[in-house]
């Protein structure tokens, strides 16, 4: 069957639109974003047209077949049938941003010279005629020789044409003539092509140019920006916070019930005190993740962060990096994974593994349920100035000593191992584009059932061995204790006690005692599964108090190891996904092994300072 | 009208200048992309820039005979969003510095 199966590519400019229309005819969700360079890795989807299987390949976005950066060598490598035991596509489907055709037709140029069959969609239409602009479509498909549609591919429109043609790649007609190589010779005959095609060119983009007179203006520009983020941190606890209390009385209900329902013993315990307290302790997050996932996507999609990159590319200049670097370390606040993959938009090598060791020190969403957690427990709810509340405001705090860290390390970087090489900046800014609601929700959707499946997965996972290890070796307590008394005294001859007990003598200096020391050891797995830990291990002692009052009234937990341990999760790479990608990405375990040590060894020492300077000052 | 005024505006400051400084008008026609104020629009002349990095930016638009707008400069001073054929691209001043332009009147 999948022999047989049509293999069309789509090649085209980043942000012309390609995933939009992929997404559009095989009915899969990828990611779309307002930003060039959302897509970097090739991703296939099947459909069906006329009875015939065909498979859509989704591609990054090139400017040219020459690829500069490796998310262009994946599409030149694609195309070229040179990556192991992937076809490549018989056909191609080329995208063209209709706004900008004098400049994408220099790729079309390019595609043609392939000798594989064409298709031009052109994307935007709806773009151009608000922007009074005006095109002859059937001319355009005359002058070059292939079929050419207009689309709108979120909005469906032109598709149904796109879909007829697609089932039959050999109608589809060859140019007559081969359009140059030379990319000035290629120029002169798009303008050729355009002449007789073109009635009206766009006018400018009025709301663009707008918005941007504000969004870039520098003082504006700064203020809005500001306002913006620390209204974010604020809504975090403000807004999240009762949702938050909401699902966590739900979760302790559960428990309650649990125990009181079903057959006391080993299942009930390790269902109730391992799975639902485990899991529950990190679900009960969720508000703040979709609310996080919502600014961060909202902001991609109407087409702010090509503009952050751009503000900040001096920034960036003077640590030797450049804008684009900027914009994988915003995707890193979502997670370092995919903050990772978009250094594939960075031309120069080493500029690009600078950016990939730096990423996992910006704030994650797996550090939300641990900052969250130990602010709302230590963090008195004041307000500090009118309505900015103190608990926002260090979260606010944390998310930019990451940043900061993750700037002076790359500045480091970039003056000591991996000197050199400053390849030119260019970044092509987007217009901006009102997302419909519908692409939002289900980018948010996406992200929080991520979130979901990790809690169904890993952190399960996790949480059930860790009741074994929490509850086994069963000891005999000696006689007289109380139950309480008794459950602690179980809890550290277990196997996880022990384990907890042989650690501490290193994380002594930081304040740690070995519950956290059992949390941190789990926590290698992935950061908010220290949460499911410390959850576990209190309700062991206590099914009834939440976990923020557990650790309220643990001794262990007073101001300078708090802090220490929040200092702690700012700098440590505990999270077996990133490693991996790094792996796959730089091709080696040094560089993983290189950011897992000096991330290490970074958390130890400024959490030890952190401890030591917050124990003088109260 | 307003186009007119323009025109004349310009080559009156352009007497200006020269009057001023009797070497070089200052508002030379012929310039490097760099030094363009916000709104000025020229006509790409050549391209300095060596290497892959100018054949890339030539497959972005930046060609000899181009029509070039200056848009804005960053709030920092650098980079600079450039408009030609259609879309708007941005470039540190290191680069621009090499592209050579003719300024095009308003
Ligand atoms: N108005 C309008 N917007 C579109 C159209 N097609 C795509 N978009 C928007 O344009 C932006 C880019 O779309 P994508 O589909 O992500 O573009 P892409 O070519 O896959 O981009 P990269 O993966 O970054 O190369 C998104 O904000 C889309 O919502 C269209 O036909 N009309
Ligand atoms: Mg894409």
């Amino acid at each position: 069957m999948s022999e047989s199966a049509l293999r069309l590519g789509l090649l085209g400019s980043p942000n012309s639109g390609k995933t939009t229309l992929f997404n559009a005819l095989t009915g899969l969700r990828a990611r779309v974003g307002n930003y060039p360079g959302v897509t970097v890795e090739r991703r296939e989807g099947s459909l069906r047209l006329n009875g015939r299987a065909v498979v859509v390949i989704d591609l990054p976005g090139a400017y040219s077949l020459t690829p500069l950066s490796p998310d262009e060598a994946v599409v030149a490598q694609v195309i070229a049938g040179e990556i192991p035991e992937v076809d490549p596509p018989q056909a191609l489907v080329v995208t063209a941003d209709a706004c900008s055709l004098d400049r994408s037709l220099l790729l079309v140029a390019q595609a043609l010279r392939l000798g594989k069959p064409c298709v031009l969609a052109v994307t935007m239409v709806d773009e151009l005629h608000a922007r009074g602009g005006s095109l002859d479509l059937a001319r355009l498909g005359n002058a070059l020789g292939i079929p050419v549609v207009g689309v709108v591919g979120h909005k469906g429109l032109g598709l149904d044409e796109l879909r007829r043609l697609l089932g039959d790649p050999s109608a589809w007609g060859r140019p007559h003539v081969l359009p140059p190589e030379d990319v000035e010779a290629r120029a002169a005959w798009a303008a050729s092509v355009l002449d007789a095609v073109v009635h009206v060119r766009p006018g400018r983009n009025a709301l663009t140019e707008a918005v941007d007179r504000v969004v870039l203006h520098p003082l504006a520009g700064t203020l809005l920006f500001t306002a913006v983020m620390v209204l974010f941190f604020q809504l975090i606890f403000a807004w999240a916070q009762p949702a938050m209390d909401a699902i966590d009385a739900a979760m302790g209900g559960l428990v309650g019930w649990m125990h009181t329902t079903l057959p006391a013993g080993f299942v009930t315990d390790l269902l109730a005190d391992g799975v639902v307290t485990g899991v529950g302790s990190v679900v009960i997050f969720l508000p703040q993740i979709l609310l996080l996932f919502s600014v961060l996507y909202l902001l991609e999609d109407v087409g702010y962060m090509a503009r952050a990159a751009f503000v900040v590319d001096r920034v960036m200049g003077r640590v030797g990096l450049e804008g684009r670097a900027f914009v994988s370390l915003l995707s890193s606040y979502a997670c370092a994974i995919p903050g990772i993959m978009a250094t594939r938009t960075i031309p120069s090598p080493k500029n690009r593994l600078v950016t990939i060791l730096v990423a996992p020190l910006m704030t994650c969403s797996a550090r939300l349920p641990v900052y969250a957690l130990l602010i709302a427990a230590f963090v008195p709810a004041t307000n500090v100035w009118g309505p900015l509340g103190l608990q926002g405001l260090v979260l606010l705090g944390l998310y930019l000593a990451g940043a900061c860290a993750a700037l002076l390390v790359a500045a480091v970087l970039k003056r000591t191992l991996l000197r050199g090489e400053d390849i030119p900046f260019t970044l092509e800014l987007p217009p901006y584009r009102l997302p419909p609601a519908r692409l939002v929700a289900s980018q948010v959707w996406g992200a929080a059932s991520a979130f979901l499946r990790r809690a169904g997965t890993i952190i399960l996972l996790v949480s059930i061995v860790l009741w074994f290890l929490l509850s086994f070796p069963r000891s005999e307590a000696p006689a007289g204790l109380s139950e309480s008394e008794a459950a602690r005294h179980a809890l550290e001859h277990s196997a996880a006690g022990r384990l907890g007990h042989a650690v501490e003598p290193l994380i002594a200096p930081l304040g740690f005692d070995w519950k956290i020391g059992v949390g941190l050891v789990a926590s290698l797995a992935a950061r908010e599964v220290i949460v499911a830990t410390l959850a576990q291990v209190y309700a062991s002692q206590d099914e009834d108090a939440s976990l923020r009052e557990a650790v309220r009234a643990d001794p262990t937990f007073d101001p300078p190891t708090v802090a220490a341990l929040l200092v702690f999760f700012v700098f440590a790479l505990q999270c077996m996904s990133t490693l991996a990608v790094m792996r796959r990405e730089t091709n080696s375990w040094r560089w993983p092994a290189f950011a897992f040590g000096y991330l290490l060894a970074l958390a130890y020492g400024a959490s030890f300072a952190a401890h030591r300077v917050v124990a003088t000052l109260s | 009208m307003e186009r007119l005024g323009a025109v004349s505006l310009l080559k009156l400051k352009m007497l200006f200048n020269f009057e001023n400084d009797g070497n070089a008008p200052p508002e030379a026609l012929s310039t490097t992309l760099d030094r363009l104020q916000p709104g000025d629009r020229c006509e790409i002349e050549s391209m300095g820039v060596e290497g892959p990095v100018g054949v890339r930016l030539e497959e972005l638009g930046f060609l000899p005979g181009t029509e070039v707008r200056m848009v804005r400069r960053a709030p920092l001073g650098d980079p600079v969003v450039y408009e030609l054929r259609g879309a708007q691209l941005c470039l540190r001043a290191r680069e621009a510095r090499s592209i050579h332009v003719r300024r095009l009147l308003r």
